[in-house]
């Protein structure tokens, strides 16, 4: 079946005429015409691996964009007939294997033009790797044009999306701007290029530039494979009893989420204020030594320290922190009035508590995840995995804080303690930047213990602060509970007795006075 | 108690209160004092039954419909109520990010009524009211009068035995104030009741009764 199916979709593109022209013709010309100019431009920018090198990377870069774009069109253009062949009765999964198995033999055609190109002009002097290189660079972009092609449906945007992923991998990656940079390791190609050419990363780990290279291209695959298969029959949807706990909690979340992202001083601040605090921080401290006390593998030792080096690591918790806080404050606030209301109308409070708090807590999620991008820019940490857990700890703890002091201090005194509290507790009290180790008066505030590990993690190769961890997770406990228990009292209701009345009447509730 | 349980345990009333009592403090200690509102307010509903209750500014109309849905504790009495109460507070209370859809969605619900029925609801509540073309926009974008048009049918959506309004119709232009006549009227012919707090009254005979809340008791007019 699946060797019918493979020739169906193969004779589907070969049809189009302009397919087969472009699926040599580009792959040629890029080779031939833009090699000799990028190995200039990689040699100006500090590219690694030297002209040569560059020319063979050439040759995957451009089959990589024309299995990219084959796959696009693949996928995009034949989702509603592949959709149709399923509900024949085709199995999802062998339709899938059969696209990924189509655009594997176009990225094969279109690695063999480029190959055999830049055989007819420069030559290779490594086959073995050019030609492996060259196909893992195919099946990685084979897999992003699946991706893009099952997301997005207009031709334009879909080709103008992969372009712009695949510029970015091709002129910010190593071989042609030298780039050192932590964030340029996430670029698909950044591996498998470097591995191409024989440069070592310098970071490969216990995988190696070869494995790294071969992960990426095996994800992508399993990725192709996952997003092309089309959804069998639409089985009943499961619905929740009306009214029941799990639908409530459902459409609580729902439009809580939906409430949220619509705030669009939320989105300013998560842009702003990651680049204000870390970028800043970063920019304006002047390198120089100062000492800081860590934990070394159960041993406090004293280092000297440059703060040039550290400072963005240390702000990042505090925009982090005031983003979650106000991201807290902003939902108790704004929920409060509505949800009283809900409740009167039979929503439970506590169902509508901890969809609110589920909320706060993915607000405070995505506030991490933007602070740590920025700082990935200017900062490298020694454990990025503990650290980016270290600043989620903290996100949630002040988050959480955000919704207790909400109701309490209102919005315009809030927003000022929002910035304040996180300021004065991570920048002031914890900072190891101001001095080796916090006072004794700071252990008693709720970034103690994160901001602890959250050291151990930027500055250490080892983890050795379970102690503090378990301190900042008992913080975020009360916190969590403190918060839920503010949201359920600000939208209670006095709860009627329900008692049915005498003689089938219907049926009643008494509310009666407390006390 | 036993007296409540006779009220409606008989004649089909469907909401009763019994000896409310409601006083705000006002003040800092030491020199904080206690502002009654309502003292022993004893009233009822019943099915059916379209009732006003008019008093003047500051009289506790809005505290007694707060303490008869559940949203505010009374000092002292007791409320005996159908399972099933529309609430239209006199500020309405939205999401400001969410459409109206989402709105009757999210109060669907709570109210816990099937989907189906709830679309269906919300449809005839749009054509009654008239706030059709308004269904995709969010409460931020409304007009007052769409806003309470809302707010109303938000109370409506769930077909309750008792809907309990207060100050419902401030905002409305004159033909959505004949709408929502109209939709009292279908409602009392449907057996359900009606409660409408209002500063004024200016249309008597649209009540079967009307009651005035003078001196924190309710008394007949």
């Amino acid at each position: 079946m699946i060797p019918a199916l493979v020739r169906g979709f193969l004779a589907d593109y070969a049809r189009n005429r302009t397919n087969l022209l472009v699926l040599v013709l580009v792959p040629v010309a890029f080779v031939v015409a833009a090699a000799p100019a990028l190995a200039d431009a990689a040699r100006l920018l500090g590219g690694q691996g030297g002209a040569p090198a560059i020319e063979a990377v050439t040759a995957g870069w451009a089959s990589a964009f024309i299995s990219a774009l084959a796959m696009y069109f693949q996928v995009s253009a034949g989702r509603d007939t592949d959709r149709r062949l399923v509900l024949a009765g085709l199995p999802g999964r062998r339709l899938a294997q059969a696209r990924v198995l189509c655009g594997l033999i176009i990225a094969s055609l279109a690695s063999a033009a480029a190959l055999l190109a830049l055989v007819a002009t420069s030559g290779l002097e490594d086959p073995g790797r050019v030609v492996a290189g060259t196909v893992m660079f195919s099946v990685i972009y084979l897999g992003i044009g699946a991706a893009v092609g099952s997301r997005v449906r207009n031709p334009v945007n879909g080709t103008v999306l992969i372009l712009f992923i695949w510029i970015l991998d091709v002129f910010f990656g190593p071989t042609l701007s030298g780039s050192t940079q932590p964030i340029s390791r996430a670029l698909p190609t950044h591996f498998v290029s470097l591995w191409m050419v024989g440069v070592p990363s310098g970071h490969e780990g216990r995988l190696g530039d070869l494995g790294w290279a071969l992960a990426w291209t095996a994800a992508s695959a399993t990725v192709a494979l996952v997003v092309i298969r089309p959804p069998g029959r639409a089985a009943a949807r499961r619905t929740l009893a009306a009214g029941s706990r799990p639908d409530q909690l459902r459409a609580a979340l729902g439009t809580g989420l939906r409430e949220w992202r619509r705030n669009p001083v939320l989105w300013v601040l998560l842009a702003v204020v990651p680049a204000v605090f870390v970028l800043l921080a970063d920019a304006i401290t002047p390198s120089g030594s100062t000492p800081v006390v860590l934990n070394e593998g159960g041993t406090l030792v004293t280092r000297a320290m440059d703060p040039a080096h550290m400072h963005a690591g240390t702000m990042a918790p505090i925009a982090v922190a005031s983003l979650a806080t106000l991201a807290g404050l902003f939902l108790a606030l704004d929920a409060r009035s509505g949800d009283q209301r809900l409740t009167l109308a039979g929503m439970r409070s506590s169902t509508l508590a901890s969809a609110r708090l589920t909320v706060v807590s993915m607000a405070a999620t995505l506030a991490t995840v933007a602070s740590l991008a920025v700082t990935a820019l200017v900062f490298d940490a020694h454990q990025w995995v503990l650290y980016g857990m270290a600043n989620l700890l903290v996100a949630l703890t002040y988050a959480f804080l955000g919704v207790i002091i909400g109701p309490v201090l209102g919005r315009v005194s809030g927003v000022f303690v929002a910035f304040l509290l996180p300021f004065m507790d991570l920048g002031i009290a914890q900072s190891p930047m101001l001095r080796g180790a916090p006072p004794g008066w700071a252990e008693v505030l709720p970034g103690y213990g994160g901001i602890r590990v959250l050291t151990d993690a930027a500055l250490t190769s080892t983890f050795d602060e379970a102690g503090y961890l378990v301190l900042g997770l008992g913080w975020l406990a009360v916190l969590a509970a403190g918060a839920w228990t503010a949201l359920r009292r600000s939208s209670a209701v006095v709860k009627p007795r329900t008692r049915r009345t005498a003689r089938g009447s219907a049926p009643t509730a008494q509310a009666h006075a407390h006390g | 108690m036993d007296a409540l349980s006779q009220l409606t345990g008989s004649g089909g009333v469907v909401l009763a209160a019994h000896g409310i009592d409601k006083a705000y403090r006002r003040g800092s200690w030491p020199a904080r004092r206690a502002v009654p509102v309502l003292a022993g307010v004893n009233f009822s509903m019943h099915k059916g039954e379209v009732v006003g209750l008019v008093g003047e500014n500051g009289s506790g109309k809005s505290t007694l419909m707060k303490i008869l849905v559940g949203a505010l504790a009374p000092d002292a009495g007791e409320v005996e109520r159908a399972t099933r109460l529309g609430y239209c507070p006199q500020v309405p209370q939205l999401y400001e990010r969410l459409t109206c859809d989402e709105h009757f969605e999210l109060f669907g619900h709570a109210y816990g009524i099937a989907g189906r029925v709830e679309r269906e609801s919300r449809a005839s509540i749009y054509a009654a009211l008239g706030f059709e073309r308004y269904a995709r926009a969010r409460v931020s974008q409304l007009s007052g009068g769409t806003t309470a048009k809302l707010n109303l049918g938000l109370a409506l959506l769930a077909d309750p035995e008792v809907l309990l309004l207060d100050e419902p119709y401030a905002g409305f232009d004159w033909d959505t104030y004949l709408r929502f006549w109209d939709l009292v009227a279908d409602r009392r012919i449907a057996g359900r009741s009606v409660l409408i707090i209002s500063h004024f009254v200016a249309d008597e005979e649209r009540f079967d009764r009307i009651l005035d809340l003078r001196d924190g008791r309710a008394v007949p007019r």
